[in-house]
């Protein structure tokens, strides 16, 4: 069981709302329309079906994932159900026309508010942590909620039980509000890291 | 690298990666073959390397961009989506995608060509790496692809989408549209192809052909389709086609389940589609007409029976009315010859006048017998040439005396018309007596002329005599009317009516133009076809 105390808590879910703050500021302005972005709740669990995303097993989502590298290792990704990814980028980009399924470019679009996201959420802990972290480069996958961790190509999470860090983003753009998730996916070992990291720095900082 | 490192012994290879010459020439030749824009950047943000695509695309030589920020390069891109994933990548090691919906033309290079009508930029797909070396810290390196292909796809899609839309909908509308028209015409439509098959397209044709319909319609309806040699057919009952078939018009009665009988006017028109024949049947209640039909049907024989009973009143009354006169006037006629000079003055006046009523009322009586015996004794219609027709009459007035020479004028040809002679020549002769009764007897004058129409003809006969005030117009041609007293002018009161009576037969029409003192002209116009009542009526 991960145990975080409420200070621990809220200093990662601090830096997280950094990181996302400024994920909304560029959005914006490349999208030249206001876009907000909260993280309303932060959670942990052990296991995916415990997640509240699990509760849709065949539900088709949209990911757009990231593994990290760095005092602590996994995978972050940014996922929608498929439906709520479309409305995503096109009220982002405005599309008069909407197709039925996303298209080459819609997905890569899609790929780069991932990438905003990830990174700024990624480079604000590691920037408030003094700690730098490696990111690949974002991947796109679609498939149902049940087979979303499977067959990861990040080994530190696929090989033993990963612990999830969830966040539920909320985005809120002019027509309407959209609700994703941004999750992390460690192993027991890099959590504690992260949890080590946050009591050094509240230590540093309160000191 | 580890099956050159042992051939190395044997034989010098001709090309080894791990000497630094070859690894640079290799390397220089592959980025700039790549069909990619490569661009790295230094710590320092600085550019490094700028391929021969890069050259090419943006007109920049290498030399001119070496050791410039790539702000410096592109001006507009300092503040730009570019520009902060550069410092990321460098400052923190982030990856970054740049996509091209998301930014278009992020760099400003020139499209190829054959895009360069539609698009100011190409329309690039960037991917930013962080590149860890151990000399030189983290570089970054800008890898860019040229995607407006895809962006043009991507818009004719959208295009070709939106208008597929809105055919749809505008499809959509039409069909409603042709839908409810079908639905709320009041007529039943039904559509039959030529395997037999009868459909009804809206509520109306449903509900005669439906279950509470009539059963035996749709073999009612193909036996009256002209092409029904695929199925053989039993003719429906007698009873249920209402019109001979040859007429063209075509009735049937509908029996329904719901026990209405109602009489139907079927038309049918055909269309080819799908390389067959189809026929629509327009099935209209008629229940409404047929009801008016039979009122009109009822009212007319009631009329002709009461017509004619009036007509055999008239007759006998005049007839009977004869005897009893011919007894008063034949001894009142004795009386004024055999008791003429031997009564007193005074006596002589009564038995005068006596004679006088008698001899009017024989004339009313004759009158009025003519008239009767218009309707009752016409005689077959023929073509009457009424040139032939006026010189009778002009022969009976000079014969009669009545009249000076020359006061009958004709003008021109008459045309030959269809009718019975005699009523002819009575009806002209009238109007002719009439003409000259009412005019000055020595300068009256009778003028005959004719005109024609494209279904009629127009007789007109105008005398210079007193005329007629246009409020009487229409009341002279009623029987008895009289505009002027007994001694004024001879007459009965009948002669217009008889006339009008004659012209009424022959289905024509007669009126008057006239001013007090300016004369009259009677018009008399008879049509060149018959009407049916007028030609069953001259059988």
């Amino acid at each position: 069981m991960i145990e975080l105390t409420e200070l621990e808590h809220d200093t990662i879910s601090e830096l997280i709302n950094i990181g996302v703050g400024r994920a909304a500021s560029s959005l914006s302005e490349m999208v030249d329309q206001p876009v907000e972005l909260t993280v309303p709740a932060i959670s942990f669990v052990e296991r995916f079906s415990d997640s509240e995303l699990a509760n849709a097993p065949t539900e088709v989502v949209s990911a757009v994932s990231q593994s990290f590298h760095g005092p602590f290792t996994g995978e972050a990704m940014l996922v929608f159900p498929e439906v709520r990814s479309l409305e995503l980028v096109r009220s982002l980009l405005k599309v008069d026309v909407p197709l039925d399924t996303l298209t080459d470019l819609e997905q890569e679009a899609l790929m780069e508010v991932g990438n905003i996201i990830l990174n700024a959420c990624l480079g604000s802990i590691s920037n408030v942590l003094g700690e730098p972290i490696n990111c690949s480069m974002p991947t796109f996958r679609k498939r149902e909620t049940r087979a979303l961790l499977d067959d990861d190509t990040a080994g530190a999470s696929a090989a033993t039980n990963p612990v999830l860090m969830i966040l539920h983003v909320q985005f809120m753009l002019r027509q309407n509000d959209i609700d994703g998730y941004v999750l992390f996916v460690m192993d027991l070992e890099s959590i504690q890291m992260l949890r080590e990291l946050v009591r050094r720095f509240l230590a540093n900082s309160l000191r | 690298m580890t099956k050159s490192q042992s051939a190395k012994g044997d034989q010098p290879p001709s090309f080894d990666l791990n000497r630094d010459s070859d690894a640079a020439d290799l390397f220089a030749a592959l980025l700039d073959t790549a069909d990619t824009g490569l661009i790295a950047l230094a710590p320092d943000g600085t550019i490094c390397h700028w391929n021969q695509w890069m050259q090419s695309r943006s007109g920049k030589d290498a030399d001119q961009v070496m050791g410039k920020a790539l702000h410096d390069v592109f001006p507009d891109t300092k503040l730009g989506r570019v520009s902060l994933a550069i410092e990321d990548c460098l400052k923190f090691g982030m990856p970054a995608v740049i996509s091209p919906s998301l930014n278009q033309g992020a760099l400003p290079l020139r499209p190829l060509p054959q895009f360069a009508a539609s698009f100011d930029r190409m329309e690039q797909s960037i991917r930013v790496h962080p590149i860890q070396t151990k000399r030189n810290g983290t570089l970054c390196s800008l890898i860019i692809r040229d995607v407006t292909l895809a962006v043009q796809r991507d818009r004719l899609l959208r295009q070709q989408a939106a208008e597929l839309a809105d055919l749809v909908t505008q499809t959509k509308r039409s069909e409603d549209r042709t839908r409810a028209i079908l639905q709320n015409t009041i007529d039943a439509i039904l559509v039959a192809s030529d395997d037999g098959s009868i459909e009804p397209l809206n509520s109306r044709a449903q509900e005669l052909c439906g279950p509470t319909g009539d059963p035996e319609l749709r073999n009612i309806i193909r036996f009256l389709l002209p092409d029904s040699e695929h199925t053989p057919l039993t003719p429906p009952p007698p009873n249920r086609l209402l019109t001979d078939l040859g007429t063209g018009v075509i009735e049937v009665l509908a029996s329904t389940l719901s026990g209405r009988n109602v009489p139907l006017e079927v038309a049918i028109s055909h269309f080819s589609a799908d390389q067959r024949y189809h026929y629509i049947i327009t099935l209209r209640d008629i229940s409404q007409r047929k009801r008016h039909e039979k009122e009109i049907q009822r009212t007319m024989q009631e009329l002709e029976r009461s017509n004619a009973e009036l007509e055999q009143f008239a007759y006998a009354a005049s007839h009977d009315l004869q005897e009893p006169l011919r007894m008063v006037s034949s001894y009142t006629q004795l009386l004024a010859r055999r008791y003429e000079g031997q009564l007193d003055e005074t006596a002589d006046e009564f038995i005068h006048y006596a004679v006088d009523g008698t001899q009017r009322m024989q004339r009313m009586i004759d009158d009025l017998l003519t008239l009767s015996r218009v309707g009752r004794h016409g005689k077959p219609f023929n073509p009457v040439p009424l040139d032939n027709l006026f010189d009778a009459i002009v022969t009976n007035f000079r014969r009669a005396g009545s009249t000076p020479e020359g006061n009958i004028i004709r003008e021109g040809h008459l045309p030959t018309v269809m009718g019975d002679a005699s009523q002819l020549l009575l009806l002209f002769q009238n109007l002719v007596s009439n003409g000259l009764k009412y005019s000055d007897p020595k300068n009256g004058q009778v003028r005959i002329f004719a005109s024609e129409t494209s279904d009629s003809y127009r007789i007109f006969v105008a005398d210079n005599g007193i005329g007629i005030d246009p409020q009487y117009h229409e009341t002279i041609f009623e029987i008895f009317k009289r505009l002027h007293g007994y001694g004024d002018y001879a007459g009965t009161g009948i002669g217009l009516a008889i006339c009008k009576k004659i012209v009424d037969r022959h289905g024509g029409n007669i009126d008057v133009t006239s001013k007090p003192g300016q004369g009259s002209t009677f018009c008399v116009e008879l049509p060149k076809e018959l009407s049916i009542v007028a030609a069953s009526e001259s059988m």
